[in-house]
């Protein structure tokens, strides 16, 4: 079935390559790292406004409410035998995901801040840029293990559904 | 699929981490003291907002004489240009 819309798809992958481009690219006095992290910004906006709106588990709403489960869900049956119950995120991918949009809106800020004339060179403005940015590159390292583990232990490949948008489904539906 | 990430990743990321500020190392003894590097560098017409070392660089966060915010890099013992951005 469907799982992943377009949308979802680019910015996901479109995300994912320019947060990695910007974590190896030079910080100071450089327009290039600026205007990448703009466009991280400007992705990362169109996802969450799109998941105002968006139908299904692209939703924030759902992937909130999903994520309230995810203690449960760790170490319970369920992460090996019911997930493929789950057409979009697991519960914890989706506490992970709340956690990289949060990192990820206050990585850009930050990093939009620095260039403000209040913050022009400022070392703890600096420091919490690059706090969250690290912060964030070890969240997508475990967010790759885990979907990694997830697509391991219930015999579907999860990077291929985000690529392709289609995942083999069995049970109910979200 | 992970090969074409990495590949795109690190192209953007190479692109300009050769613009890196790349400062000629010289012996602590050498350097220009920061007294003098700072007067120097406002004489020059800039503000100097933050002024900092970073690696074997001398760097000022600032304004230059037009009010434009200014980041540059220093040779820490002749005080040439390594590498600066002007903004707006």
């Amino acid at each position: 079935m469907r799982v992943w819309d377009p949308l979802v798809r680019l910015a996901h992958w479109g995300i994912a390559i320019l947060v990695a481009a910007n974590l190896l690219n030079e910080p100071d006095a450089n327009p290039v790292h600026r205007g990448i992290g703009y466009a991280i910004g400007a992705l990362l906006a169109a996802r969450l406004a799109w998941g105002l709106v968006a139908p299904g588990h692209a939703r924030l709403s759902v992937v909130a409410r999903r994520a309230t489960l995810a203690l449960a869900y760790v170490g319970s049956r369920a992460a090996r035998a019911e997930a493929r119950s789950y057409p979009g995120l697991n519960p914890l991918g989706a506490a992970m995901a709340l956690l990289l949009w949060a990192l990820l809106a206050l990585s850009v800020a930050t990093g939009w801040m620095l260039q403000l004339d209040e913050w022009w060179g400022d070392e703890d403005m600096e420091l919490a840029h690059a706090l969250a940015s690290w912060t964030l590159a070890g969240c997508a390292l475990l967010h790759v293990l885990g979907v990694l583990a997830t697509s391991a232990l219930q015999r579907v490949n999860l990077v291929k559904a985000m690529i392709t948008g289609r995942k083999p489904v069995s049970g109910k539906e979200s | 699929m992970l090969k074409v990430f990495i590949a795109v990743a690190a192209t953007l990321a190479t692109t300009s981490a050769l613009a890196a500020a790349n400062c000629a190392k010289h012996p602590k003894n050498e350097w220009m003291s920061e007294a003098d590097a700072k007067a120097k560098i406002e004489a020059q017409g800039y503000k100097i907002q933050k002024f900092k070392i970073d690696g074997n660089c001398y760097e000022i966060y600032g304004t230059d004489k037009d009010g434009k915010k200014v980041e540059i890099y220093f040779d820490t013992k002749t005080l040439d240009v390594v590498k600066s951005e002007t903004r707006r």
